[in-house]
């Protein structure tokens, strides 16, 4: 049997990792711990810049995210500290769901937390948590109140510490993974910011302009001060790439058959009816402001402007869906047909 | 599997119609990878294995979840489960899987592609014993990761169910002897068809990861921002890594510039459509290309013989008619999948077009809406200066057209001309 583990073990050896590609995978305790006791972002507030996903992380907060349907889930991650940037190996979910905008990590939930922490140190994974993601269903990347409130306590006791949100709807719809990564700025920097220039939009601009259901622009913005968002990029291994490939090979399919316009339909409904609601509500603020020239409403329309805009972007990319397809079948339903059989 | 009748753990049964049909989730395959890298790269001892979590329904079983597995030495030197250890880790996962509920449906390790070895019988055992009655192995052939038939789109992995086999039934005898010195009662594997599934928010995320994502494409050639040349025993000195991340940032930077979000966005559905087209391309030249390879047949010539024309020169493969009768059934599939009621397909197909174009109507109304209304805001804030024949006019003027937070100035030349803030807070 000694032998025979050995052969094993031999099954291990095989060179399927480059230690200069896939250097983020590998993990030193020793550095990890002396730069979290030389906490270089007690002084700076901006201190980290960047956040990197490993492909395996992103995957499961992405696919727990659209799990959830129209409730808010959550997770932890798990990961390192190098320069400015937080390194997010892995990702678990957590046991609680939210509605709306509370997301709260409660009693159950930490101790399923530092349970699952504990055996993950057991079983190897020697990271420690260096964040949660959260999900927002439809209504964008961007930290609401409770979120905020969240993370700063998060980043008082647990620092380091980074908030990521994800919007399953809107990856969904866009066919592109929507997430932030946001820390916030500690009480007194806040204040010391808003006695100086007013600045605005912290988490927005980032990405370009967001529609927010109505129900939640009260809270959108109105924190923007506290936060600034990260810039978000993802790593793979070699081996993951090898793997990637031969995936696609399978699944380029469904790339084809996929059909936005229809699966999303809801969604876009949805996008179009709340315009509709703050259109009208634009138009009645209008109204009361006789003679319509309305400088303190100025942006607003603008803003109307450029989520319709978004919206028929997204309408548009699913016809363009169905273009293709009508011309590459000439309106032979049968895509399905090219099967991967050969 | 060329080799497999010389592994003896591996039936010799035909496959029967009581098999199961596997889905396989990317995210295991990329569980299954980050384990191995993870592995490798810190050093660890021990063999790779884990669990696979999944929905068993029937005949029909998918493969949605996996986590690395803590393994032990025994007493007797073999590697098995740390029982406690998984028995909790797997409860950890079944309580965040519970719509739909995910239970244990197999393993994963590392093994050639010749079929499981005895070594790994200890681990499938206790699963079988404690989990599930049938427990699926999933062996990833680390030889095969990079070989030729990867980079083709075979994923280096098999997949196996087991059986237990009554010993007489068994038509290789040397198997039995083998399998006898084993104590295992005849545990053998059969190898199983899988196929690659994928959920919507999956395929996005996977497609998200493959093209390296946003507009990193153009770097992820270079061995992006793995930080620069750092072997595990440099692994110490942490702190030059971040200066290579920033440049390769830099370059990705760059590309966003040129092109807007939206660009973007419309450009890589482009892309993803433009690949899959290919791809199918490809598979039809391929068809096309097997079919011309054959020999010609004897029901188009009637002067051929009535046999299967050995393989030739000219005709280099053999004659396959499981392939042929497939193509056959596909082609005579593609008449009856066009839509019966084409007409109405087409209507269908013109109505939603134009919605959308209604949709882009609305939309380049709303922008005129605004800029005409814009328009109407500075050519009062022109007639009001010159009205007033205020000299500082004209650098009011300037200051409207490019000033998007310069709401205090006009309300200050408008003489508080309205009080209703409420609108500029919550768009600010």
């Amino acid at each position: 049997m000694e032998t025979a583990m050995k052969t094993w073990e031999l099954e291990n050896s095989v060179a399927l990792v480059d230690p200069t590609k896939d250097a983020l995978y590998s993990y030193s305790a020793s550095a990890q711990k002396s730069i979290n006791e030389a906490q270089p972002w007690r002084g700076d507030p901006h201190y980290f810049t960047n956040v990197r996903i490993s492909a395996v992380a992103l995957l499961k907060m992405v696919m727990h995210a659209r799990s959830g349907g129209s409730l808010e889930v959550m997770g932890l991650m798990l990961g390192k500290i190098e320069a400015n940037t937080f390194v997010v190996t892995d990702s678990f979910r957590l046991p609680v769901e939210g509605t709306e905008t509370r997301v709260n990590a409660q009693d159950e939930a930490n101790e399923y937390m530092v349970e699952f922490l504990q055996r993950a140190r057991d079983g190897g994974q020697m990271e420690n948590a260096v964040g949660w993601y959260h999900s927002h269903p439809g209504y964008g990347c961007w930290l609401s109140g409770i979120d905020v409130s969240t993370q700063k306590t998060q980043q008082m006791y647990q620092d380091p510490f980074v908030a990521v949100v994800i919007d399953p709807d809107r990856t969904v719809s866009a066919g592109k993974v929507e997430i932030g990564a946001f820390r916030t700025f500690t009480e007194e920097y806040v204040k010391e910011k808003e006695k100086g220039v007013k600045t605005t939009g912290g988490g927005v601009g980032e990405d370009g302009f967001q529609t927010i259901p109505l129900g939640k622009i009260e809270d959108f913005g109105a924190h923007a001060n506290h936060y600034y968002a990260l810039e978000v990029s993802h790593y793979k291994s070699s081996l993951d790439t090898k793997i990637l490939e031969a995936l696609w090979n399978k699944y380029w399919v469904g790339t084809l058959s996929a059909s936005p316009l229809f699966s999303n339909r809801e969604y876009g409904t949805k996008q179009i009816s709340d315009l509709a609601r703050k259109m009208k509500q634009e138009e009645r603020s209008l109204k009361g402001y006789k003679g319509g020239f309305g400088a303190e409403n100025k942006g607003q329309l603008q803003k109307l402007g450029a989520a319709s805009g978004k919206i028929y972007r997204e309408e548009e990319m699913g016809l363009l869906a169905a273009k293709v397809k009508e011309k590459v079948f000439s309106l032979n339903g049968g895509e399905q047909e090219v099967e991967m059989k050969t | 599997m060329a080799t497999t009748s010389v592994n003896p753990l591996i039936s010799t049964a035909r496959a029967s119609d009581t098999s199961p049909a596997v889905q396989l989730h990317p995210l295991v395959l990329l569980t299954i990878s980050d384990s191995i890298t993870r592995h490798t790269l810190r050093q660890q001892k021990g063999p790779v294995a884990g669990a696979i979590l999944g929905q068993q329904n029937g005949q029909e079983i998918t493969m949605e979840v996996a986590f690395q597995a803590k393994l032990k030495g025994n007493d007797e030197g073999e590697i098995v489960l740390d029982d406690e250890w998984f028995s909790k880790r797997l409860d950890d996962f079944k309580d965040v899987h519970k719509q739909p509920q995910l239970d244990i449906v197999g393993w994963f390790t590392l093994g050639p592609a010749t079929g499981p070895q005895p070594e790994h019988l200890p681990i499938h055992t206790r699963i079988s014993e404690l989990y599930n009655d049938t427990p699926i192995l999933c062996l990833f052939h680390p030889s095969d990761a990079f070989s030729e038939s990867t980079a083709a789109g075979k994923l280096p992995l098999t997949l196996y169910e087991s059986v237990y086999e009554n010993a007489t039934g068994s038509p290789n005898d040397k198997a039995m002897d083998i399998d006898g010195a084993m104590q295992t009662k005849a545990l053998k594997f059969k190898e199983l068809v899988y196929t690659v599934e994928t959920g919507e928010a999956e395929m996005i995320g996977v497609d998200f990861v493959a093209r390296g994502g946003g507009n990193a494409t153009a770097v992820e050639g270079a061995p992006p921002p793995k930080g620069d040349s750092k072997a595990p025993e440099e692994e110490k000195s942490k702190k030059g890594k971040g200066k290579g991340k920033e440049k390769v940032k830099e370059e990705a930077i760059d590309e966003s510039t040129v092109l807007t979000a939206e660009d973007e966005e419309l450009l890589s559905t482009l892309t993803a459509k433009a690949n899959a087209i290919r791809m199918l391309s490809r598979r039809i030249s391929l068809l096309r290309a097997y079919l011309t390879s054959l020999p010609p047949s004897y029901l188009s010539d009637p002067s051929l013989p009535f046999t299967t024309p050995a393989p030739s020169a000219d005709h280099p493969l053999p004659l396959n008619h499981t392939i042929l009768r497939s193509i056959s059934a596909m082609l005579s599939r593609i008449n009856i999948l066009a839509p019966p009621d084409s007409e109405a397909f087409t209507l269908e197909s013109q109505q939603e077009s134009s919605d959308v174009q209604l949709v882009a109507l609305l939309s380049s109304i709303t922008n005129s809406v605004s800029a005409a209304k814009d328009l109407g805001r500075k050519s009062y804030i022109v007639e009001h200066a010159k009205h007033q024949g205020r000299k500082g006019g004209m650098g009011m003027i300037m200051g409207g057209y490019d000033a998007p937070g310069g709401n205090a100035n006009y309300l200050d030349i408008m003489g508080g001309g309205g009080g209703r803030q409420f609108g500029a807070e919550r768009w600010g």
